[in-house]
């Protein structure tokens, strides 16, 4: 199909998308809920994104550059960039303020700024990993998941201390706070189990658990009146590692009952739904959705798919049953990953995460009014290029359009999950320092990501490649060198790195130091094969665990992984038996095959764990430079 | 214990009569049905998404929706496997949607159920979410809605308040099975 018979299309469906209606009663009922509450309150629901509750500025995290950009809405002009360090992911506007807070995931900080003048306020520190952040309606609190330990944090903004910590999901991301205060609702990412905390009492109040495959729910969105919070999500299917039948898209929905809640028994049984956003419209496929919002009178619903580049605009049902019907689809930029609506509900913003910019839309007509640069390009012409490559689920990379390869990885992370791989079951490994630590997956059957083009190519996704021409086979002649893209794919992939651990904030703990001694002593034999910087010596060797699954092809000689950020890494080992990792060194390793454990007490095994979940506690690149190892550029 | 078993009875004759009742579900006869994705959990294209409609074209197509399993919902299924057996010459075609919020726990219902019945021919597809594709207009009431088409235009529409399907009911759908290929 030529753009002009899709932009034509494309005119038609926007044309369509406008929710004309007489003014009912119930539309008057909502202009005066509108007129009664702040439903478009700014920072209530967790974003890179966010509108001042004034509607005049804009702000986005730029993960890359490690900033912030602030956007006049007037003029459609960045007016600012502020740097707040690595990684930084959601960002809310205070109140009704122009302070902003934004959690810095790499730095473990929370930095509050302000946007007007682009100073940095102060900058709180956490336990670990901020993802979410959200703020009260009066603004003197903010709310802020830590993904790993699994924490929320409050925080008091007039004195920018941490004021209490509670005990969230496993892995927290999402975060949404009810305009009266009393609730936030967190996502736990690997489960997307939906979580309700009594902020009165900081205890878990209520809990929609998902179904055992699905995963990677970082953010919620709450509907303005209905009692009903949104996310978006994946389901993992391990069972199958193919293009059409492993990876699928979905938004829940979950019904979340005012805070003084009915008994347990009163409770519907039916407290979540699911909608497949790969049938949703038709047969039409998306992928890897992100992001979620919802305009202020709750009758628009929109939804990226930062996999496919599109998006979804929805009107909201107020059934109970069938809860959003599709309206319109649009081609966004690539990767976009937020959408936020104007506090007006006319506008809403699309952030392409691998543009750099946030194109904002009118949101009856779906017209595009404005792109605004946010962030210079901070990444290599080449990187930039293997990046979209590592995101897209679209052709050459992809065939079927469900998967990509942050489907599993997302930003260089793991999915946490064992897949059944055609060689047998594979645990996904994450790609931190992946430069130094060739081969590659767990048979050690790639010594290039260039050998991914056969796994482009073939049943998990089912592209036409990267190569034009012959492909290499795995280990044999280089692939290297064969594709500019391909190597843009390599470079980018071996860009990832670690954070510290969290366990090792202070230094080793007297624990892990001897847990150390331990690891690196005659009686273990840890160190032999897990050595140097990286702890590994790069090579397979048979520990054992081949024999443990009926359906392994290749075994039993696996390749040494890496042990750098092994305590939010579970499970473990090759086929993921290993739930703990105390779990790896006893009953996991009865016959001392994978380094000589049978023999030490259960203290020695606490410390050597201890040790484990320490790495890294230093950067290893020093290191690697003395010892003269080269990381593998591309 | 007979005093047991009377009120036994009476409850099991009384929830007979009312379990199953006909409900407004689905396209209406003349309508077309449109695409829309399953995931195939014991046909050929097992483990695999995919658009069943897409693939049977304007073959004879008998579809049969619901949010539960239950024998009599089986025996159904079982009558359908046994008509695409009979009728492979005329290209007659099948599939059972089950509508779910649970599709792991979906699958290993399909699977018992295909096991269990001996199911060949019938595709046991899931749809992960209970109100199914839109444009098909799956009512709440409906636990089940058989829809059979051909040249893709819906010839018959049987839809049923609960799972447990009477002898009748089971007879109802099959008779306009035969209908398909006239």
């Amino acid at each position: 199909m030529n753009s002009s018979i899709k932009a034509r299309i494309f005119d038609q469906v926007r044309a369509s998308f406008r929710f004309a209606m007489p003014l009912s009663f119930s539309r008057c009922l909502g202009i005066l809920l509108l007129l009664a509450a702040p439903l478009a309150q700014a920072g209530s629901s967790n974003s890179l994104m966010d509108i001042s509750a004034d509607g005049k500025l804009l702000a986005c995290s730029n993960r890359d550059s490690g900033t912030v950009s602030i956007v006049d809405l007037g003029t459609n002009k960045k007016v600012r960039e502020i740097p707040v360090g690595h990684k930084p992911e959601g960002v809310c506007f205070i109140g009704r303020s122009h302070s902003l807070a934004v959690a810095v995931y790499h730095d473990d900080q929370i930095a509050i700024l302000n946007a007007d003048d682009g100073t940095t306020i102060g900058r709180v520190d956490v336990t670990d990993e901020p993802y979410g952040v959200v703020s009260t309606a009066g603004g003197d609190k903010i709310y802020a998941t830590l993904s790993y330990p699994g924490q929320v944090v409050e925080i008091d903004v007039a004195t920018r201390k941490i004021t209490r910590t509670f005990p969230g999901g496993a892995f927290n991301r999402g975060i949404a706070i009810r305009a009266d205060g009393a609730q936030l609702f967190l996502t736990e990412y690997y489960s997307a189990t939906v979580l309700a905390i009594d902020i009165g009492t900081g205890k878990i109040a209520d809990r929609w658990p998902a179904t055992s495959s699905d995963n990677l729910s970082r953010q919620i969105a709450l509907h303005p009146t209905r009692g009903k919070a949104y996310i978006s999500h994946i389901r993992s299917a391990t069972e199958r590692a193919q293009g059409e039948g492993s990876i699928f898209p979905y938004v829940s929905i979950i019904d979340t009952p005012p805070a003084a809640a009915p008994a347990e028994e009163a409770k519907p049984k039916k407290r979540r739904k699911r909608i497949p956003m790969d049938s949703f419209i038709g047969a039409h496929v998306t992928a890897n959705p992100w992001e979620v919002a919802i305009t202020p009178d709750g009758k628009r619903f929109f939804s990226v798919f930062s996999g496919t580049n599109d998006l979804y605009a929805c009107e909201v049902l107020d059934d109970d049953y069938r809860e959003i019907v599709w309206r319109a689809t649009v081609q966004l930029g690539n990767n976009p990953r937020a959408v936020r609506v104007s506090p007006d509900g006319k506008m809403f913003y699309i952030y392409n995460a691998l543009d750099f910019n946030v194109v904002a839309y009118d949101a009856f007509s779906l017209k595009k009014s404005a792109t605004i640069e946010v962030a210079a390009g901070p990444l290599t012409e080449e990187v930039l290029q293997g990046k979209r490559l590592f995101y897209s689920a679209l052709q050459p990379m992809v065939g079927r359009r469900w998967i990509s390869c942050s489907s599993c990885h997302p930003d260089g992370e793991t999915d946490l999950r064992t897949w059944q791989n055609p060689e047998g079951l594979r645990d996904t490994p994450p790609l931190g320092y992946m430069a130094y630590t060739h081969p590659l997956h767990w048979s050690a059957d790639r010594d290039e990501v260039q050998d991914f083009e056969h796994t482009i190519r073939g049943q998990l996704m089912q592209g036409k490649g990267l190569i034009r021409g012959r492909t290499n086979p795995e280990l044999g002649a280089p692939n290297k060198g064969l594709s500019k893209d391909l190597d843009a794919l390599a470079g980018y992939s071996n860009t990832h790195k670690l954070p510290f651990s969290p366990h090792a904030k202070a230094g080793l703990s007297e624990a892990a130091q001897r847990g150390k001694n331990l690891f690196f002593s005659q009686n273990t034999l840890c160190a032999t094969c897990h050595s140097g910087p990286f702890y590994t010596d790069q090579k397979a060797h048979d520990v054992g665990t081949g024999q443990d699954d009926p359906s392994e092809k290749i075994g039993p000689r696996y390749d040494t992984p890496t042990l750098l950020g092994l305590y939010k890494s579970a499970p473990y080992l090759h086929h993921g038996k290993a739930a703990t990792l105390e779990e790896v060194l006893t009953s996991q390793n009865k016959l001392d095959r994978h380094g000589k454990t049978s023999t030490l007490t259960p203290g020695q095994i606490a410390d050597l764990v201890e040790f484990l979940r320490a790495l890294p506690y230093e950067d290893p690149e020093p290191q690697a430079k003395a010892l003269g190892l080269k990381a593998i550029e591309r | 214990m007979k005093r047991f078993f009377i009120p036994a009875f009476a409850i099991l004759a009384t929830a007979g009569l009312v379990i199953a009742a006909e409900v407004k579900s689905g396209l209406s006869a003349g309508e077309s049905p449109a695409a829309f994705n399953v995931k195939d959990i014991t046909g050929p294209s097992k483990g695999k998404s995919l658009c069943y409609r897409c693939q049977y074209g304007a073959k004879p197509v008998t579809t049969i929706f619901t949010r539960e399993i239950t024998p009599e919902l089986a025996a159904l299924v079982k009558e359908i496997d046994t008509a695409v057996g009979a009728n492979k010459d005329k290209n007659h075609k099948a599939f059972l949607v089950l509508l779910t919020d649970d599709a792991d726990a979906g699958a290993k219902q399909l699977e018992k159920l295909a096991a269990e019945q001996k199911i060949t021919n019938v595709p046991l597809t899931i749809y992960d979410g209970i109100a199914g594709p839109e444009k098909y207009k799956i009512s709440k009431d409906a636990a089940v809605t058989v829809l059979q088409w051909n040249k893709m235009r819906v010839q018959s529409n049987h839809a049923f308040d609960s799972a447990k399907l009477t002898g009748e009911q089971v007879k109802a759908v099959t008779a306009d099975t035969a209908k398909l290929f006239n």
